[in-house]
């Protein structure tokens, strides 16, 4: 992969990897870290001269590596980490902007967090990075039949843990 | 759960600020520069799925009760509960209370990984036995597999916190034995797979956490044969105590065949060809011990019961899932290919269901 290449995938999918390692680890500073990681990790691959044939779906597979990794080590990631580790209060746009969606996100991701965490993860990739049952199945190395069955498994799931809190 | 797009517009407004993306880049650009030559472990390591934590608290209070309920003539509902599958009545007390008094009673590593295999297994034939009655459903089979992962998990962790001299004796027995039935039960699977169509989605999904946690034990497996060969005294300990397992299989698989008198035929003859084999391998090892221990003879005493534990989950298919036709890879008639390990005999002309003839890349592992 020439170095063009490689830092235009950075300009096109930073943002969505940074986004999905937030909503995964709810700690700003290690994502970045990872993300960045990332990065790194999947450009010394190429330059052992292995060939990338979709490199989104070998982002996020390396990606989610690190996050899992990560979680191994820490044995939860709350939203309540957020306020003290992940989030500093500040006064630029970019700080508010996140608050903003955290606070309006952190209902809704309380009914995510009940669900396991393969679900969680397989619905971030599919409604929050756009990421269709093909590219998930790539990245997590099972077959696309058995990602779409559970998807639709997280989905209801998700309703119904929803439904409950809400009429609860 | 229409606020769920609004939310997830907003969600995707999330992203790196302009100086935060340059910091990155220009960070990566450096760290490459400075790294000519790539480093060993690229492209992220391919973990074990991360489940969440399950953390079994059993409330003082219910084993109470449940200790009641059992003295106090309970003792024919937990013993009914034994048959329970998912969806019954009786199936919380399967769960809540007869394995949950067991995992409470198992006190060292080593009772406690045999009733995180033992459970896990029972979720498996839970699995086989409502696919075989037409009972599998979406429901079940999501239970069915929170289940087997949060004990596959709890049992890689247990595995993991093992010192070198426990690990010994449990690698030796319990996970050589899990391994094989893992892989026996994975033709099992299979086979319901191509038979119950209805449920192949399901059957699907709960073979390919099958298949993961059987290659998650194999490198369990293989990690504490290698281990077991750090010392003399360890080579030895390590294959007696697989020796006896694969003697104690085999006279589970003949007890078996004994009691098998509803078994069709021709799965009865390959249940005797397996645990015939079975035995001369055995007898190959032992001549080998005699001299020295070494990995050859472990990996063949693995496969002893492999071929043993084989014999009794086909039997076992045949009389109870009315499954027939079940074949081995292992059904091979000569014993020089006994000595192979099961995944290299099962990787023949076998085609795994998870991959639907889409990319196989092995990047990012």
């Amino acid at each position: 992969m020439k170095e063009k290449d490689f830092l235009a995938a950075y300009e096109m999918y930073s943002d969505a990897l940074y986004r999905h390692c937030y909503f995964r680890l709810f700690d700003n500073e290690k994502s970045k870290d990872i993300v960045q990681e990332t990065f790194v990790r999947t450009w010394n691959y190429t330059l052992a001269g292995k060939e990338i044939s979709n490199i989104r779906a070998f982002l996020y597979r390396v990606l989610n590596n690190l996050i899992v990794d990560e979680i191994r080590k820490k044995k939860s990631y709350s939203l309540e980490d957020l306020a003290e580790n992940g989030f500093q209060p500040t006064d630029n746009k970019a700080g508010k902007q996140r608050l903003e969606v955290v606070s309006e996100v952190r209902h809704l991701m309380k009914f995510i967090n009940k669900l396991g965490e393969e679900k969680r993860q397989l619905l971030m990739m599919r409604y929050m990075d756009g990421l269709g049952p093909k590219e998930i199945s790539r990245i997590l190395g099972k077959g696309e039949n058995i990602i779409s069955v559970r998807l639709n498994r997280a989905i209801k799931e998700l309703r119904q843990i929803y439904d409950n809190g809400h009429n609860g | 759960m229409d606020d769920l797009k609004k939310i997830q517009e907003k969600i995707k407004k999330i992203e790196l600020t302009p100086e935060e993306k340059k910091e990155m880049r220009d960070n990566i650009i450096a760290v490459l520069k400075s790294r000519p030559n790539p480093r060993e472990n690229e492209g992220g390591e391919n973990t074990f799925p991360v489940k969440s934590p399950y953390v079994f608290k059993f409330k003082k209070a219910l084993a109470f009760a449940a200790i009641i309920l059992v003295i106090a003539g309970g003792m024919s509902v937990s013993l009914a509960a034994e048959n329970a599958l998912p969806g019954d009545l009786l199936y919380s007390v399967k769960i809540k209370v007869n394995e949950g008094l067991s995992g409470l009673m198992a006190r060292s590593d080593e009772a406690q990984v045999r009733w995180l295999v033992k459970t896990a297994e029972r979720r498996i034939e839970e699995a086989e036995k409502m696919a075989a009655s037409g009972k599998l459903d979406v429901n079940s089979a999501n239970n069915i597999e929170d289940n087997l992962e949060s004990k596959t998990k709890r049992l890689k962790d247990k595995l993991n916190s093992l010192d070198d001299k426990e690990s010994l004796g449990i690698g030796a027995d319990v996970v050589s034995k899990l391994e094989n039935s893992l892989s026996a039960h994975e033709e099992v699977i299979k086979k319901l797979s191509l038979d119950k169509g209805e449920a192949k989605k399901d059957l699907d999904s709960i073979l390919s956490d099958v298949k993961s946690v059987a290659e998650s034990v194999r490198e369990s497996r293989k990690n504490f044969d290698r281990n077991a060969f750090k010392n003399k005294d360890n080579k030895f300990m390590a294959a007696q105590v697989r020796l006896k397992l694969a003697q104690d299989s085999i006279k589970d698989a003949e007890k078996a065949l004994q009691d098998s008198g509803k078994a069709d035929d021709e799965t009865k003859k390959k249940a005797a060809e397996s645990i015939s084999r079975a035995k001369e391998v055995i007898l190959e090892a032992e001549a080998k011990l005699r001299d020295s221990a070494d990995s050859d003879t472990l990996e063949k005493l693995h496969r002893a019961v492999g071929l043993s534990n084989e014999a009794r989950v086909m039997l076992d298919a045949n009389v109870n899932l009315n499954i027939t036709g079940l074949n081995f890879s292992s059904n091979a008639t000569n014993t020089e290919n006994a000595t192979s390990s099961n995944d290299e005999n099962k990787g023949e002309g076998n085609q795994d269901s998870d991959n639907n003839g889409g990319d196989n890349e092995g990047e990012g592992n």
